[in-house]
């Protein structure tokens, strides 16, 4: 959730920032001249030489170690962003190590920013085993899902299925099956097509579609599923009501920081479409 | 042994702190203040062609000094060590006074400096620099050639690479005195300032300018060197940002992903012949500049292995990375054409010398 806020708070700077721009000079400067009162340290987010400086600064005179390794993450995440990848992950594994619980943090980083399926599993079982019964969130996803995806990345998809089904059934204990992230099901759905069980993967992807209704990567998966069951008129459906909902709906599974690894893409979803034409 | 530097480092500067503070000093800041820059990064700056009043009366007025805009006006005093402009308050470590120069902010923060003025006729400046009875001059200081024409266009020649960059050209009035504003690009008169001086000398065949110099403020002087000639060229000599104040860590473009990226994926596998060789895995960073027109600038590699540290790969690779992000990715990919200068980024997997994955 901290890293959600943060890369929320980086948004909003750039987008204040080119909010700005549209404004005539004297606004900016009136501008400039209010927000230095309120801005009077870097944006967490921000890569500049100055952030570089001034967290440095912090990282070496905070005594409190859990907050030497929040600085750690903040000045990791600014380097990520421009490709300083030696510098992003020096910090984040020494963040690590002032702090465990931020392998989490770090793996998650590992699996979407960098698809470094391997790493990112290291990370992710290291912050699991300090809670072992509990599927423990990282920002919006829980670590079992996580865990899940980094098996797909390898192509181990009888573990990521264990992974997946252990958090969707604890969700569906807990809150009932109606409030386990559709992303999960889906997830977990196309390993099962990958296993070429289509029929436990339909039931995902219908499920998903119930938890919700206008996902084009859903509807996507579905047709897959109902083509490896030879249901070719079902499937046409499913792609016609996948495309649908890519061109109507905010495309957030094609997200602007990070793709969503089921995503659909016009690309994939026409040539199915041909495919069965 | 980095800490105990850091610390004493801290400590110097904290020392310093108090002599450059405000202590109920208000009669220090009255007077006219001319913007020198604002601050974007350690090494960034972008010229402020600004004035600020602070009045005897306690009335505070800050404007543009080519007035295109109407100027803001209240009230502005001293609360012990505060700094208050209307409502709003500046702690004393926001604002430092040094000798004439006034500072405010931490994070970009404005240099002024004290105004004073200098009679010169704005139009005798502007007949000097763009040569009396030519259709142009070239003028030049230690390290740069100025070529300007009458009708303002102007290139700014680097003479130590010959590399040049083309603008505008103006000379403004304010209370007498005559300012010098360079801005825009070679494709727009508008735009924001490249640089923003004031004369304070125009005698023949020298013209000396107050203004800032990199971090600091200093005096550029320009000496006469010819008549501009009709061969000389004010084009840019290669890729030219539309903007004159661009800050990269604020202007990136995180192009998105989907089909942009698997296309892109898919150039950079069509294109680019594989080494094959197993030493060559790891990530290659890969950003360039998309200037306003659309135009691409030079493509920038940060090499990785596979452990994120820094490495060479097989210059045969990174040259073909590099020729096929310039000349056969389509801008298009990449949004569509924006009135701004952006920078465009992203990462291919190399496995075995061969281009795996993009993200």
């Amino acid at each position: 959730m901290q890293s959600f806020i943060r890369i929320t708070l980086f948004l909003a700077f750039f987008l204040s920032f080119f909010k700005n721009q549209a404004q005539n000079p004297t606004d900016w400067l009136f501008w400039q001249f209010s927000n230095m009162v309120k801005y009077q340290q870097p944006s967490s987010g921000e890569s500049s030489q100055r952030n570089y400086r001034d967290y440095g600064f912090q990282i070496v005179m905070t005594k409190d170690s859990s907050k030497r390794s929040d600085v750690l993450t903040y000045r990791a995440l600014g380097e990520l962003k421009y490709g300083n990848y030696d510098r992003a992950f020096a910090d984040y594994e020494a963040a690590v190590k002032l702090n465990p619980k931020l392998a989490g943090e770090v793996g998650w980083r590992y699996l979407f920013l960098l698809r470094d399926y391997a790493r990112a599993l290291t990370y992710l079982q290291a912050f699991d085993e300090l809670t072992p019964n509990f599927d423990d969130p990282i920002d919006d996803y829980s670590v079992n899902y996580l865990k899940g995806r980094a098996y797909a990345g390898l192509g181990d998809h009888e573990n990521a299925l264990k992974a997946y089904s252990l958090t969707i059934s604890q969700r569906a204990a807990r809150l009932g099956i109606e409030w386990v992230d559709y992303r999960y099901l889906v997830a977990r759905g196309v390993s099962y097509l990958v296993q070429k069980q289509a029929v436990e993967g339909l039931a995902d992807f219908d499920m998903a579609l119930k938890n919700y209704p206008k996902s084009s990567m859903a509807y996507y998966h579905r047709g897959r599923a109902l083509e490896q069951l030879g249901r070719f008129e079902e499937a046409k459906t499913a792609y016609r009501d996948a495309r649908f909902f890519l061109l109507t709906t905010n495309a957030f599974e094609r997200d602007y920081y990070y793709e969503q690894p089921d995503a659909a893409y016009d690309e994939d979803i026409d040539e199915a479409i041909q495919r069965l034409r | 042994m980095l800490k105990i530097i850091f610390l004493v480092i801290e400590v110097i500067a904290l020392s310093l702190v108090p002599s450059f503070a405000l202590y109920g000093q208000s009669k220090s800041l009255s007077g006219r203040w001319i913007g020198v820059h604002t601050e974007w990064d350690t090494n960034s700056f972008c010229p402020l062609a600004a004035y600020m009043d602070f009045n005897p009366d306690s009335t505070w007025q800050l404007g543009l000094v080519d007035e295109s805009e109407a100027s803001r006006t209240g009230h502005w005093g001293m609360e012990g060590r505060v700094l208050r402009l209307d409502t709003t308050h500046y702690a004393p470590e926001l604002v430092s006074l040094q000798g004439d120069l006034l500072r405010i902010g931490r994070v970009q923060p404005m240099l002024f400096r004290r105004y004073k003025a200098v009679a010169i006729p704005r139009e005798i400046v502007w007949q000097r620099l763009a040569g009396q009875r030519s259709a142009g001059a070239v003028w030049q200081s230690d390290s740069v050639q100025y070529l300007i024409a009458a009708d303002g266009r102007m290139g700014i020649r680097n003479r130590k690479t010959g590399v040049q960059t083309v603008h505008y050209a103006e000379v403004l009035a304010m209370d007498k005195s005559a300012f010098l504003v360079i801005r825009g690009c070679a494709h727009s008169r508008e735009g924001n300032i490249r640089a923003f001086w004031q004369v304070i000398s125009n005698e023949v065949g020298v013209i000396k300018l107050l203004g800032g110099l990199g971090s600091n403020v200093g005096i550029e002087t320009l000496r006469w060197v010819r008549s501009l000639a009709s061969n000389d060229v004010l084009q840019p000599t290669g890729f030219q940002l539309c903007t004159n104040c661009f800050e990269r860590t604020r202007q990136s473009t995180f192009f998105g992903f989907g089909d942009s990226m698997a296309k892109v994926l898919d150039i950079f596998k069509l294109h680019c012949k594989s080494a094959g060789t197993p030493a060559q895995s790891g990530l290659i960073f890969v950003s360039f500049i998309i200037n306003c027109v659309g135009e691409k600038g030079p493509v920038a590699l940060k090499e990785l292995d596979e452990n994120y540290r820094n490495r060479p790969f097989d210059p045969q690779i990174t040259a073909q990375i590099k020729r096929i992000s310039r000349e056969q990715l389509p801008g298009s990919l990449f949004g569509k054409p924006e009135s701004y200068d952006r920078v465009v980024s992203f990462t291919l997997r190399l496995t075995d010398g061969r281009i795996t994955d993009l993200f």
